[in-house]
């Protein structure tokens, strides 16, 4: 968890300005989809027109609001198992040895590095050969796979750095590992395990060349409904629907950074500060 | 509550041996404290009584029962440890309560007996807070109230009072030994800190890389040391290298200008070299040559608060004599004194 110092130093101008025209880049997109989806032009002309006719049309067409529910509890699923999965490897790879502590995690850094086009082919390729071809069991593991490193690296470094006494107190005072691990360990890693969960997910949700290729024939999750949507010509109902999305995640972004946040500071060693 | 029985501890990591043929017993209801200097193998030693470490060779005995092959779950033992290791998202309540919990005692019973502890660590009133809300000295008391509650059969502090300043840390001194003879525990206390160990314990085990240096009550070990390094390490001796010599009736060991009156010693002849260990507080000084005396020149003097400390030159070896504070005041630097050791207290070994 970054914490800024109360007592840090102000930006001088220089970086102030520098800092607004890189939030300026990196929000006003979201801006112009937000606002474009309020404004009456199809084409996004001016002058500006409140208007609410794509979002009544966006919960008309029953496409968008399926594909999104799709991609929501698919990625709600993925994630999960990408958490526990995460959990399962960092406990095992904590008790081994220092040669696997170092190689393990590099190696789980590949499919990070590897562009997620190359990999969706290669999966494509090997679940052919598998004989599950396009199919929502493919669809499921290529995400899985995508998204694992994120959660488990996360994870890791929280088990690894992590004060590792409370445990052996709770040893100590009688307790089996099975107790140990929910007591103890769980409640100190959760946060991490909660931004590796919340990282997935949001990768998972946006994972479109995955997808794209994996996913069965007849199913569209939202990005993959959005592409096609495209290329048939523009419809500002995606806008609607984009807009809503950030929302959505703005809040949730928002909550679990002010859990985690609380979480970190209970679970941190900062025995000094108060 | 019973004895602790070491027996010939062993361990080595990789090809570094940090724990070397270690035997030794505490009584029951004692504490022996564990002393040694930074990676002498104190924690190690204390880890392996805990079972969290298992030695190479050896056994660990509480009581009747051989605990070498019992798991650490199952051995009903209290352990402290140096950084107190509380469960940081429990509250005071459930980190005391865990041990209860975990023998599923009945929740009422738990709530009676907490309370207990917790007025018995003197903690009354902080039952709900966080424990990272406590200052060092809170957390400390609440990990020996986590220790004591679940009754165990003995308990091991490691370094407990390393990360408190200096006032919380007599106190807590004072605490925890009031609670040990309280309860009445068999307790293994480690720490590096000679002066702790001193005040602390019913019998000292000094370690050396590994080893037993010297096993024994604190004053014992302090007034009669068996070796130069347990002199040193307890009380800070001034070391002088001299010829052991004996004349008009009496034993005397003798250097460059200077000559104290000794004990004999048993395995030592006269006109071997041997480290002469003065400790500075057992000096007498004087203004006038004495019998046995030798003059020196202060140095420096340095108030340290209740005693000062006199750096004098005895004929070009630098030693350190201590003196109350009021007795400072008659030397000035530059001055010459006369001093004279009690050949009783004074101790020498052998060079090799
Ligand atoms: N798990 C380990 N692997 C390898 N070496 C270790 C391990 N634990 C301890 N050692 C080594 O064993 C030696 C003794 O360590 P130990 O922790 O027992 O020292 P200590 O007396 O408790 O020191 P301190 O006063 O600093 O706590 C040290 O040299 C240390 O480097
Ligand atoms: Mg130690």
């Amino acid at each position: 968890m970054k914490k800024r110092k109360k007592g840090a130093r102000g930006f001088n101008s220089v970086m102030i300005v520098w800092l607004c025209a890189t939030l300026f880049i990196l929000l006003f997109p979201i801006f112009a989809i937000i606002l474009m989806s309020f404004n009456t032009s199809k084409y996004g002309a001016l002058p500006f027109e409140f208007t609410l006719k794509w979002y009544k049309q966006l919960f008309q067409s029953a496409d968008l609001l399926s594909a999104t529910g799709y991609s929501l509890w698919f990625s709600i699923l993925v994630s999960t198992s990408a958490a526990v999965l995460g959990i399962m490897a960092s406990m095992a790879l904590r008790r081994m040895s220092r040669k696997w502590n170092k190689a393990f995690p590099t190696l789980m850094n590949v499919p990070v590095i590897i562009p997620w086009l190359v990999q969706a082919v290669a999966l494509l390729l090997l679940f052919n050969l598998l004989g599950i071809g396009k199919s929502f069991a493919s669809l499921y593991f290529g995400c899985l796979v995508a998204v694992m490193p994120h959660s488990f690296l996360i994870t890791y470094s929280r088990i690894m750095t992590m004060d590792k006494y409370p445990e052996e107190a709770g040893r100590t005072l009688g307790a089996t590992s099975m107790r140990i691990f929910l007591d103890i360990t769980l409640p100190m890693v959760f946060p991490a395990v909660l931004s590796g969960w919340l990282m997935s997910f949001v990768l998972c949700f946006n994972c479109f060349s995955i997808q794209y290729y994996l996913a069965p024939f007849g199913t569209y999750t939202l990005p993959m409904l959005i592409y096609t949507m495209i290329r048939a010509g523009y419809n500002p109902d995606i806008n609607a629907i984009a807009t809503i999305l950030t929302i959505v995640i703005a809040i949730v972004i928002f909550i679990m950074n002010k859990i985690g946040f609380d979480v970190g500071q209970l679970v941190g060693q900062g025995h000094k500060e108060k | 509550m019973s004895e602790i029985k070491i027996q010939n501890i062993s361990k080595s990591f990789g090809s570094a041996c940090v724990l070397n043929d270690i035997s030794f017993e505490v009584k029951n209801g004692h504490l022996l404290s564990l002393l040694g200097p930074s990676g002498c193998g104190k924690t190690t030693l204390l880890r392996i009584i805990a079972g969290l470490e298992y030695a190479d060779e050896g056994s660990v005995f509480v009581g009747e029962r051989d605990l070498t092959p019992v798991p650490v779950e199952k051995r009903n033992i209290g352990v402290v440890f140096q950084n107190y290791a509380l469960i940081p998202h429990m509250t005071v309540f459930n980190n005391i309560a865990y041990g209860l919990k975990i023998r599923k005692v009945k929740p009422d019973i738990i709530r009676k007996k907490v309370q207990e502890y917790i007025s018995l660590v003197g903690l009354e009133g902080m039952t709900d807070r966080k424990v990272t809300q406590l200052s060092g000295g809170q957390q400390q008391r609440v990990a020996l109230a986590r220790a004591l509650i679940i009754e165990p059969d003995i308990l091991l502090l490691d370094e407990p009072l390393s990360a408190l300043d200096r006032k919380i840390r007599a106190e807590m001194q004072y605490e925890i030994r009031r609670i040990q003879q309280q309860v009445g525990i068999t307790t293994v206390f480690v720490t590096h800190d000679q002066e702790e160990a001193l005040t602390m314990s019913d019998e000292i085990l000094l370690m050396h890389n590994g080893r037993i240096e010297q096993l024994s009550t604190p004053k014992d070990i302090y007034n009669h040391p068996v070796s130069l390094y347990a002199s040193d390490f307890l009380g800070k001796a001034n070391t002088l290298v001299g010829i052991l010599e004996f004349r008009d009736n009496g034993w005397f060991v003798s250097g460059d200008g200077w000559s104290f009156q000794v004990c004999p010693q048993e395995g030592f002849t006269a006109g071997e070299q041997v480290y002469l260990a003065i400790r500075g507080e057992q000096v007498a000084i004087s203004s006038e040559p004495t019998d046995n005396s030798a003059a020196c020149t202060i140095k420096n003097i340095i108030f340290t608060g209740e005693i000062c400390r006199l750096m004098v030159d005895l004929q070009g070896t630098a030693m350190t004599v201590s003196c109350i504070n009021v007795l400072a005041d008659c030397f000035q630097i530059g001055q010459t004194i006369h001093i004279r050791v009690d050949p009783n207290i004074t101790h020498y070994f052998k060079t090799s």
